[in-house]
């Protein structure tokens, strides 16, 4: 009774919550904005279907002219070509897409959550991945032609996890997740060759894994399928073969919806939290409960062959812990640190190197900061030749430095260093390398906060652009207000959003 | 033309205080409600086949936010959701009531939007399009594309959980004295 009447004063409180009317010339730039939109997709929609209508008819006359003629050659063919009568029975191959009327072919993607590695994109290679704006089915196929339907549920929705074959990102390997009223995940898995063909494996467990990835071998031959239960603190590893759909479970329970045991086998395997490839045999793994990592050559008995490295690291955290794979160096990159959830800059983000064949991890010396400096470091990716290029923030007495460098992680030095002081702490970087890796284009977030007047902070946010240039040792910056896709047209030109950016100098490696 | 603005006009506002309502501030709440606009704009040509355009509209809407929780979790949104009751939002209170009392009322509206943070953005929907919008469980359970009953399951479980919170939350728990 009592619980009732709280319940009802929540709701009594709920019903109570006023909220503001949007500002009319906020509605009225939205609805500009919807219309130059709806006329710009008609315009489109009109072209294509016009173009879908004339090339119809230019293969209905093409395909009538053409039998008109067989008609009338059909005698010759058959004596000349083969010989033999003439089948009634044509050969008739078809494509396998076809063109689809274009208010049929929706979506490149939007509206629904597929991600890959993070990054929402509803397409990969020569693919759409696409639902029917419902959530209830989900395509894949190429754009004006017939899509394959991957998926389909009656209640509930999907979402989608894509991941690309890194040697061949026209081969997907996808989790597709089912959300259903009792709240467990049901999971499917599939494969997409490079022609388009669907394969259902079936073999891995469908259900009960709240949280699942795959990591493709770096040559594409193999994947690694991480599932986690988090519930029953579940996880087993399973060893996919594309090419010939073998699998080895290397360990954990492959039932969802039981206790693991913490001496089921040798690992422990409750908590393991991440993997990663070194090369094309050598995986890494992380059981963030213990600090601990694990070594396996993909080759060797898992059982008798791991080898162990533990590690305690202050501010060691599930939550900021990224690995980044340095194949020349038969190493792995950790990344830890805390994710910042308040005002002001904590930094926490800090980089190790594992080094598996010395047994050793060692704290990355990007930067020598004295007194009260605080600093943090981010991986920015690979150079061309294998080593990793570091961002790092360093922020002391008010000024905020930026360095950027190329490591020798073994050797624990930089071999290449460009720094510069900027006007805000920028922090959560994106890079996108030219084609030829020569520029780098940064794309930071940075935010700052003024006090209000009445008490309080209040966050502001912008994005900074950069690109680095390590011989002048000077930076051109650009300050966007929101984000923009980034995207390189060639050497000298970038385009973030909707603007282009020219360049001449500002190249990172020469 | 005539139909289209009808169609915005129809669902902007109802768009615009549902994103509001789930991340809290103005600036992320415009943002949010441009880009759904965008993107109903882009599939428009598919709208005159669906039947329930609200519920199709709010299916985009409500994606974009979840979109949005899960990819960006950004300082900003945990920040003001750990912190403060959020910008202009308020309560209605047609009672003139004392400073002292209206101050407790504010404090007791900043709670109940902490615990409301804690609940999935489902239960937060359903909660939201139930007691907010004051929409029937049938209306509710159309545009999650769900049953009757699981909408009586996720609010039934929505208000439990918020009420053993807000049991362990000692404004609260004078309030509702």
């Amino acid at each position: 009774m009592k619980e009732a009447l709280f319940e009802k004063q929540i709701i009594d409180h709920l019903q109570r919550l006023s909220i503001p009317e949007p500002d009319p010339e906020f509605e009225d730039r939205v609805y500009q904005k919807f219309m130059r939109q709806l006329q710009k997709k008609r315009k489109i929609h009109v072209f294509r279907r016009g173009l879908i209508w004339a090339s119809s008819f230019a293969i209905i006359a093409i395909g009538a002219f053409l039998l008109w003629q067989s008609t009338l050659v059909q005698p010759l063919q058959q004596f000349t070509q083969t010989g033999k009568p003439p089948s009634s029975q044509t050969e008739n191959v078809l494509p396998r897409y076809s063109s689809i009327p274009p208010d049929r072919y929706t979506l490149d993607g939007e509206g629904l959550y597929l991600t890959s590695n993070y990054i929402t994109t509803g397409e990969l290679g020569p693919w759409h991945f696409y639902d029917n704006t419902m959530g209830n089915k989900l395509y894949m196929g190429k754009e004006g032609e017939e899509p394959t339907l991957i998926h389909s549920v009656q209640d509930g929705y999907v979402t989608a996890h894509i991941y690309p074959n890194p040697s061949d990102p026209s081969e997907v390997l996808l989790i597709v997740l089912e959300s259903r009223n009792n709240n467990i995940d049901y999971q499917y898995y599939y494969f997409v060759d490079a022609s388009g063909n669907l394969t259902n494996i079936d073999f891995l467990p469908q259900y009960g894994y709240s949280d699942s990835s795959i990591h493709w071998s770096p040559n594409g031959e193999k994947a690694l399928v991480l599932l986690k239960n988090a519930m029953y603190r579940n996880t087993a590893l399973v060893l996919f073969d594309v090419q010939t759909f073998d699998y080895t479970l290397l360990f954990g329970n492959p039932e969802p919806f039981s206790e693991a045991r913490r001496n089921e086998n040798a690992l422990g395997s409750n908590r393991l939290s991440l993997v990663t490839w070194i090369s094309d045999e050598l995986i890494v793994l992380l059981d963030n409960d213990r600090n601990t990592f694990y070594t396996l050559r993909t080759t060797d008995n898992w059982e008798q062959n791991y080898t162990t490295e533990t590690f305690k690291i202050e501010g060691m955290n599930i939550l900021g812990l990224k690995l980044y794979p340095l194949p020349k160096y038969e190493s792995v990159l950790v990344k830890t640190g805390q994710i910042r959830l308040d005002v002001g800059f904590e930094p926490s983000y800090r980089l190790f190197t594992f080094n598996p064949n010395a047994g050793t991890f060692t704290l990355m010396n990007t930067v020598s900061v004295s007194g009260d400096a605080q600093y943090e470091q981010n991986f920015l990716m690979l150079s061309k030749d294998g080593d990793p290029v570091i961002s790092t923030m360093v922020v002391q007495d008010d000024q905020y430095e930026l360095i950027i460098q190329q490591m020798d992680p073994i050797r624990n030095i930089a071999m290449k260093q460009f720094n510069v002081y900027v006007p805000y702490v920028l922090s959560n970087p994106q890079v996108s390398p030219s084609p030829s890796s020569q520029r780098l284009a940064i794309d930071y977030n940075a935010e700052y906060y003024e006090e209000n007047i009445d008490g309080g902070y209040r966050v502001y946010s912008l994005r900074f652009l950069v690109f680095p240039d390590l011989e002048t040792q000077s930076i051109a910056t650009y300050e966007m207000e929101e984000w923009g896709e980034m995207m390189w047209m060639d050497e000298n030109r970038f385009v973030y959003g909707d603007l282009v950016i020219q360049l001449s100098g500002n190249a990172f490696f020469r | 033309m005539a139909s289209f603005e009808e169609f915005f006009h129809e669902h902007f506002h109802s768009v615009y205080h549902f994103v509001y309502f789930m991340v809290g501030n103005k600036s992320d709440a415009e943002d949010l409600t441009q880009e759904i606009f965008i993107k109903i704009a882009n599939h428009f040509h598919i709208a005159n086949e669906i039947e329930a355009k609200h519920a199709w509209v709010f299916t985009i809407a409500r994606r974009t936010v979840i979109d949005y929780i899960r990819k960006k979790k950004t300082k900003k949104y945990l920040l003001f959701w750990k912190s403060r009751l959020p910008e202009d939002i308020d309560f209605i209170d047609p009672s003139e009531s004392p400073p002292e009392t209206q101050l407790m009322k504010r404090e007791l509206y900043d709670q109940l939007y902490q615990l409301l943070n804690h609940l999935p953005e489902k239960m937060r929907t359903v909660l939201y399009l139930r007691y907010i919008r004051g929409m029937s469980v049938p209306e509710v359970a159309e545009i999650l594309h769900t049953s009757h009953n699981n909408v009586s399951v996720i609010q039934n479980r929505a208000l439990s959980k918020l009420r053993s919170m807000a049991d362990e939350n000692p404004i609260f728990t004078e309030a509702m004295k």
